[in-house]
């Protein structure tokens, strides 16, 4: 069996950033399509929470 | 008069944000009426009666919210209905109480880009188990940036990933390549045909460069992070980029650049890369593990280049000590003296996590013990490495590949606290790095060059740039700044290391300059 | 596995970590009689509407319970559970789709999410023994204070109207649902200065304009069902639950189809007497013995939603107006 090809290697990237607005800028002056989340800590910067909520998602 | 509505099926908001939206709105694009209804029976009469009924208000059901708008203008019904829609998905996502456009969440950039592939992540080391396991859960690859991360999160991101058959790149991925475009913090090459898959990002970024060097390229670089090919995360990053390296049209020769894989880890890894029908490079700094196959394994970055060049164009090639062993020889008559450098002690202070060790290795080669990320207060070691990327040294401090400062401050300070004779320096281009990262090393290397003349020592220095003509901080002029300071500049770390290593045991020059 | 018990200083939840992943068990603190009855009829729940500190769960047969943070006030279809302020409850899945399974003793959402009954207290509204504390004079004061704070939209509005504050910034639509409403809210005076409130009971039916308010204004339960079922809950406070139930069934089977769902749920608990806390505490302290403190109270009624306090509140009003012969609030000054 052929190993899967991460689809991504065939696709034109479509950015999400979260973070550093540094990283935004640089793809959009390599004219990638990113959009920059003004990204706040989730569960009001409780991390411990944060994490809480992602390990009830499914 | 123009009306204008949008319903929204089957969603339901909170009544407050409903009114506080609708009034904002109509404040902000002084429209006449900016309402929000059920589309309940009555309340579609209600909105017939006041003039305010359009064909997809008369079509919601009681279920539906009819957004309504009435102002003097088509254009200004249209964009307050916008604003509207915008604030309450805003809202929606739990985005923040303000009225701002950007988005503060994945979910709500999705909305934006709902046909996002990627998501670069560089939050805070403790949230990022959160956005990136959201990331991947939304059918997203992740590219994660930031460091910190506990080995357990990268485990679970990292199962999460291949689960759906997405890269987890990091945690601690500092650089990547895909499809052509650079991540993180990257040279700038043009696209090839080298896939590489790398735990380190200065490690990535100097085989980027000496493949661009050679006339190269890659076609994806995907990073792994620092811990990917321990015992807790098992190399699942690795294997599954080498995977799809091996399956990818474009890709016709991949280089693996890490650290030793844990025991654990090597059969795994072995049976991986006996598996792929491509010439495969393996560069494991501090391991001489052959892991058979088609693999060529080789002990240093810049030769993980030649090699892969070498076999994309089926030239034979043999790794070398020095590009030009005849103008070491050269430099090292002429340009250190007559040996009074000979028995003194090297400092290596870099900015690149895998090139500090990369050299360690080859310094303690030539030279016996070399202490790496030590306390250099402690004489007990002659030799010492440094990598100021480590946390021990930033400290809430920038990476130093950003501020420099921090490994200013270290070669000032060898002025007046060190037994160094010799120095040896990484210069790391590419996009995201300080803007002219050699100025403020010149400026300090002046300070401490005449601090050693007043106190009649000689100290000489050794640089490396990794970097790449397409770099914006100019190759040439990085380089030539260097050398006008008195640097003995080197294409690679590698032959910096070894000539470092030559000038402060002389024996060695002898050996190594001429064993080509 | 280890058994993490929350740090917080709110009431107990645990977080179970098992390998990588996390089980949340919380209990519910109370909950209202009606959603207890209501969760004892679906196994099935699945989520309809989701906000930052409630879920609204379907049940079978239009049925709906509200699953809220306990930082949300207490109310018949309210669920409320110890869990975190910070936690926002739309990122208590990852899909659309939220489906919760009752089993008598806990509410469960996958393997990960658990709500226990075990230690419930089931709510039920502050009792109002009776309204001989109720004079016309402290009527009239609560009124006052009413008129000053009461909103420019939804029939709330009718709290400021006789008293001289004419809404300049009303919208069309808004003082479309008052001009819609008139007429209803007309005949709704008329029947009970009729039905004889003040002094002797005569059974009387209720006016078929009433349910010309069904389903009619802005918001979630819109400001005429709010409306009705304030007035319900206000009949029950004067001991005319016979009138509240005359009403309930000329206007339940018409809101049924002819509402969203949640709101017909919140006008059938009314029906069996039970509005929001806030609601409850205010006809209380209106009825009571205590000085009046208007404040507290108009603020609990304003974090109802919107407007839906303040539409539920002027439907309250009307039968103790009626009862204590004070002009009660109205869109027009004729009464």
């Amino acid at each position: 069996m052929k190993p899967p090809i991460p689809k991504i290697f065939d696709e034109p990237l479509k950015v999400v950033n979260l973070g550093l607005a540094m990283f935004a800028d640089n793809l959009r002056a390599e004219n990638i399509d990113v959009i920059h989340v003004d990204w706040r800590p989730p569960a009001g910067g409780d991390a411990r929470l944060a994490n809480i909520l992602a390990a009830l998602e499914d | 008069m123009p009306i204008r509505t949008e319903i929204l099926p089957s969603f339901y908001q909170d009544s407050v944000v409903l009114m506080r939206v609708a009034a904002q709105v109509k404040k902000e694009q002084a429209v006449r009426e900016v309402a929000a209804f059920m589309g309940t029976d009555t309340n579609k009469a209600l909105l017939a009666q006041t003039g305010l009924a359009t064909s997809e208000s008369a079509a919601a059901t009681a279920e539906d919210l009819i957004l309504t708008v009435d102002a003097d203008t088509e254009e200004r019904a249209a964009s307050a209905l916008e604003r509207v829609a915008e604030l309450l998905a805003e809202r929606r996502d739990g985005g923040g109480k303000d009225a701002e456009v950007s988005p503060h969440t994945l979910d709500s950039a999705l909305r934006l880009m709902p046909d996002a592939n990627l998501a670069t992540i560089s939050v805070p080391g403790e949230f990022v188990r959160f956005e990136a396991l959201r990331a991947l859960r939304r059918g997203l690859n992740v590219f994660v940036f930031s460091d910190n991360v506990p080995v357990a999160d990268e485990v679970e991101l990292k199962k999460e990933a291949l689960s759906r058959g997405l890269l987890c790149m990091g945690p601690d991925c500092g650089t990547a390549y895909l499809n052509g475009a650079g991540l993180g913090f990257y040279n700038v090459t043009t696209r090839g045909r080298v896939g590489c898959v790398a735990a380190s990002g200065t490690g990535l970024q100097a085989v980027a460069s000496r493949l661009a060097h050679l006339g190269e390229g890659v076609s994806h670089g995907i990073g792994v992070g620092g811990r990917d090919l321990s015992a807790e995360v098992g190399g699942m990053m690795t294997l599954f980029a080498l995977r799809g390296l091996a399956a990818d049209p474009v890709t016709k020769a991949i280089v693996l650049i890490s650290k030793p894989p844990h025991k654990d880890v090597v059969p795994r890894l072995s049976e991986t890369l006996r598996e792929i029908d491509k010439p495969v490079v393996v560069c494991c700094l501090g391991s001489n593990k052959d892991f058979g196959g088609r693999t060529v394994n080789v002990r240093t970055l810049d030769e993980a280049a030649h090699a892969a060049v070498a076999q994309l164009r089926g030239e034979t090639w043999a790794p070398a000590a020095f590009g030009d062993p005849a103008a070491v020889a050269g430099r090292l008559d002429t340009s250190v003296g007559d040996g009074d450098l000979a028995g003194a002690a090297v400092l290596g202070l870099f900015t690149g996590g895998t090139l500090a060790h990369e050299a360690h290795l080859l310094l303690t080669e030539g030279l016996g013990d070399v202490g790496f990320n030590g306390d250099l207060t402690d004489r007990s070691r002659k030799h010492n490495v440094i990598d100021l990327g480590d946390d021990a040294y930033t400290v809430g401090r920038p990476h130093p590949m950003i501020a420099p400062e921090i490994r200013t401050d270290f070669i000032r300070r060898l002025s007046v606290d060190s037994t160094a004779g010799v120095l040896i320096l990484d210069i790391v281009l590419g996009v995201g790095a300080h803007d002219d990262p050699a100025a403020p090393v010149v400026e300090a290397l002046g300070d401490v060059q005449a601090a050693y003349a007043a106190a009649g020592r000689r100290l000489a220095v050794v640089a490396s740039v990794v970097g790449t003509p397409g770099d914006p901080q100019n190759l040439g002029r990085q380089i030539s700044q260097l050398t006008e300071a008195g640097v003995h500049v080197f294409a690679t770390n590698a032959e910096a290391a070894r000539f470092a290593a030559m000038v402060a045991e002389p024996k060695l020059g002898r050996k190594l300059a001429g064993s080509d | 596995m280890r058994t993490e018990h929350a740090l917080w200083t709110e009431p107990g939840y645990e977080v179970i970590h098992d390998g990588g992943s996390a089980a949340l068990h919380a209990p519910v603190l109370d909950l209202g009689q009606p959603a207890r009855d209501r969760l004892a009829r679906s196994r099935r729940w699945m989520a309809v509407a989701r906000f930052q500190r409630s879920v609204y769960l379907r049940g079978e047969d239009r049925d709906i319970v509200c699953l809220c943070s306990h930082s949300l006030d207490s109310g018949p279809l309210n669920v409320r559970c110890a869990l975190p302020e910070a936690i926002d409850w739309r990122h208590l899945d990852c899909g659309a789709e939220l489906t919760g399974r009752f089993d008598g003793e806990s509410l469960r959402f996958g393997g990960r999410i658990r709500f226990g009954l075990g230690r419930a207290r089931i709510w039920k509204p502050a009792n109002i023994a009776q309204l001989c504390n109720a004079t016309s004079a402290r009527l009239r004061a609560f009124l006052a204070a009413a008129a000053v704070r009461a909103p420019d939209a939804g029939l709330g509005t009718v709290f400021r109207m006789p008293r001289s504050r004419p809404a300049t910034d009303q919208s069309r639509a808004s003082d479309g649902v008052l001009v819609a409403a008139a007429p209803a809210l007309a005949a709704l005076r008329r029947w009970l200065a009729y039905a004889g409130i003040g002094q002797e009971s005569r059974a009387l039916p209720p006016p078929r304009e009433a349910i010309e308010i069904v389903g009619l204004g802005p918001g979630l339960t819109p400001s005429g069902d709010d409306y009705l079922g304030g007035l319900m809950i206000g009949l029950r406070a004067i001991r005319r639950g016979d009138l509240a139930i005359g009403l309930a069934r000329l206007v339940l089977p018409v809101a049924r189809r002819a509402t969203a769902t949640i709101s017909y749920a919140h006008l059938a608990c009314a029906a069996e007497g039970y509005g929001g806390a806030a609601l409850h505490r205010t006809l209380a302290a209106i009825a009571g013995s205590e000085p009046l403190d208007t404040g507290p109270c108009l603020d609990g009624v304003a974090r109802m939603g919107a407007t839906s306090g303040w539409d539920a509140l002027a439907g309250a009003a009307l039968p103790l107006c009626i009862r204590l012969g004070v002009r009660p609030p109205a869109p027009e000054s004729g009464y």
